[in-house]
C-alpha cells in the first residue's frame, strides 16, 4: 500500500523553482536524426542502443539506492511499450528516453524496499573522505528538490540544458534559471567568496 | 566560469569517471519478451467499457440466481464456483486486509510475525522512517516488513513476479559467507502452488547492517506464505502478490 502511495506522488511545487508543467511544449534542438520510434525490436534496439549509458548514469545519480540496471531495464521495456507515443517534434529520443529513465527512477526512489546491489560495495557518492567532491555532494544534498534535480543532470550525468529541461518538464528557461538559483545558494555552502 | 561552476564540473566529471561501465543488455531479447499489447488511449478506454459491461452482466446474472433461489447474499452459490482453499491457517498476526477480488477470489489476510523485534547494532533499531516498516523475527533470523503486511504489486513484466527478499541473523557472517544458506520457500495459500528459492546473497543498503538477500519469483499473483530458514530458523508471513498497475 505504502509503495501505490508513494509511487502515485507528484514531487511537490515549490514556488519560485520554475514552473514546470507536464504539458509543456519542449523545443529540443539537435542535429540528431529524427524521426517516429521504430516498430521492430531489433531496430528499436538500435534506435536506443547509445542512450544507454546516459540513461544508466541517470539512473543512478537519481536513485543511487535502488538497482541502477533495473531502472534502465524497466525505462527500455516502458519506451517500448510507449513507443508510438514517441513525437519527434517534441524532442530527441535522447532526451524523450531520458524523460522515462528518470519517472522509473523517481518510482524506483520512492519504493518502499530499495533495490540494492547484491554486494557488499559501498554505494557511491556516500563514502565521505578528504576529497573536495564530497563537500561539493555535501552541499548539493543541501539544495531543494528541484535545484537538486536540475545540478544532478546538468552537472552530474552530463546532459545540455534541453535534456535537463525534458527530464525536469519545464523550459530551457526555467532549467537554466533553476541552475543560477542553485550556484548562487551552493556559494556560501561551498565556502566559495562572492 | 565562477568557482562554483567549475567545482560543480570538476565534482560531476569526477562523478562519471567513477561510474560502472553501462549495463549491456541483449536489448531485442528483452523487447521481444516484452512485446504486448500496445498500450494506447482509445484501446484501454475500449478495454475498461468491455470489463464493465461484463462485471455488470455478471451481477445482474448472479444476482437473479441468487434472488430466484432464496438464500442471502454470498452463501452457498458463490463458493460453489470458486477456487479451492488450502485451507493452511496463516501464521503470525492477521492485519486483517482483504484486498479488491479482481486480485484473488479468496481474501488474503496479509500477516506479521509479531512482535515487533529489536535487532542488535550495527542494524538500526528501527528501520529508517520512509519504509514504513519494522523488523519481525528474533536475533536467530528476522526480516523488515510494512507495519501494515506486505501486498506487492506495480509489475513491469508478464509472470514470473520477481521479487526480493531480505533478511538478518545474529548468526550470520558476511564476511565469512557472502552466499548465505538461506532458503526461502513459498506456498499458495489460495491456490495450489508453491516455490523454493536458495541460497542467498548480500546486500547493503541504509539499514545499518548487511542482509541476506533472497530472489524469488512468484509465478502468479495470489496469496503466498514466505518461509525463511537459516541455521535451524524460520521465519513466516503471507504476503499478497497483486497484478494493480
Amino acid at each position: 500500500m505504502a509503495y501505490e502511495r508513494l509511487s502515485g506522488r507528484r514531487p511537490p511545487n515549490r514556488i519560485g523553482l520554475g514552473r514546470c508543467r507536464r504539458d509543456v511544449e519542449l523545443a529540443i534542438v539537435s542535429d540528431r536524426p529524427t524521426g517516429r520510434a521504430p516498430d521492430t525490436a531489433a531496430d528499436f534496439a538500435d534506435w536506443i542502443g547509445p542512450e544507454v549509458e546516459r540513461m544508466a548514469r541517470l539512473a543512478a545519480r537519481l536513485a543511487p539506492t535502488a538497482d541502477r540496471d533495473d531502472i534502465v531495464q524497466e525505462a527500455l521495456v516502458r519506451a517500448w511499450q510507449k513507443r508510438r507515443q514517441y513525437d519527434p517534434a517534441r524532442g530527441t529520443p535522447g532526451a524523450w528516453l531520458l524523460a522515462i529513465t528518470a519517472d522509473r527512477a523517481r518510482r524506483a526512489r520512492n519504493r518502499r524496499r530499495p533495490m540494492p546491489a547484491p554486494s557488499l560495495a559501498v554505494v557511491p557518492g556516500r563514502v565521505r573522505s578528504a576529497d573536495d567532491r564530497v563537500d561539493v555532494e555535501f552541499a548539493v544534498a543541501r539544495l531543494a528538490p528541484r535545484q537538486r534535480l536540475a545540478v544532478d543532470c546538468f552537472y552530474f550525468v552530463g546532459l545540455s540544458v534541453a535534456e535537463t529541461a525534458a527530464v525536469m518538464r519545464c523550459s530551457e528557461g526555467t532549467v537554466k534559471s533553476t541552475l543560477a538559483d542553485a550556484r548562487r545558494l551552493l556559494r556560501p555552502l561551498l565556502e566559495v567568496p562572492e | 566560469m565562477t568557482d562554483v561552476e567549475r567545482m560543480l564540473e570538476d565534482a560531476g566529471a569526477r562523478w562519471r569517471a567513477g561510474q560502472p561501465p553501462a549495463p549491456t543488455f541483449a536489448l531485442s531479447d528483452l523487447l521481444e519478451r516484452a512485446s504486448g499489447p500496445m498500450r494506447q488511449g482509445p484501446s484501454l478506454l475500449v478495454g475498461l467499457a468491455a470489463a464493465a459491461v461484463v462485471v455488470v452482466l455478471l451481477g445482474v446474472f448472479a444476482f437473479g440466481r441468487f434472488g430466484s433461489s432464496g438464500p442471502g447474499r454470498g452463501s452457498g452459490g458463490s463458493s460453489a464456483s470458486g477456487p479451492v482453499s488450502t485451507g493452511s491457517p496463516p501464521s503470525g498476526a492477521s492485519t486483517g486486509r482483504s484486498p479488491s477480488a479482481s486480485i484473488s477470489p479468496v481474501p488474503c489476510n496479509v500477516t506479521l510475525p509479531k512482535p515487533v523485534y529489536v535487532p542488535p547494532k550495527p542494524t538500526l533499531l528501527t528501520p529508517p522512517a520512509y519504509y514504513d516498516s519494522d523488523w519481525y523475527g528474533s536475533a536467530r533470523l528476522w526480516t523488515m516488513l510494512d507495519r501494515q503486511g506486505e501486498s506487492w504489486s506495480g509489475w513491469v513484466y508478464p509472470p514470473p513476479y520477481p521479487q526480493k527478499t531480505f533478511w538478518w541473523s545474529a548468526d550470520w557472517n558476511p564476511t565469512e559467507e557472502p552466499m548465505p544458506a538461506i532458503t526461502v520457500t513459498g506456498k499458495r495459500l489460495d491456490r495450489p502452488g508453491s516455490f523454493v528459492y536458495g541460497p542467498g546473497t548480500n546486500a547493503s543498503a541504509d539499514w545499518g547492517s548487511t542482509a541476506m538477500l533472497v530472489g524469488v519469483d512468484f509465478p502468479t499473483t495470489g496469496c503466498w506464505e514466505l518461509t525463511a530458514r537459516y541455521r535451524g530458523a524460520t521465519l513466516s508471513y503471507v504476503a499478497e502478490v497483486a497484478d494493480r498497475p
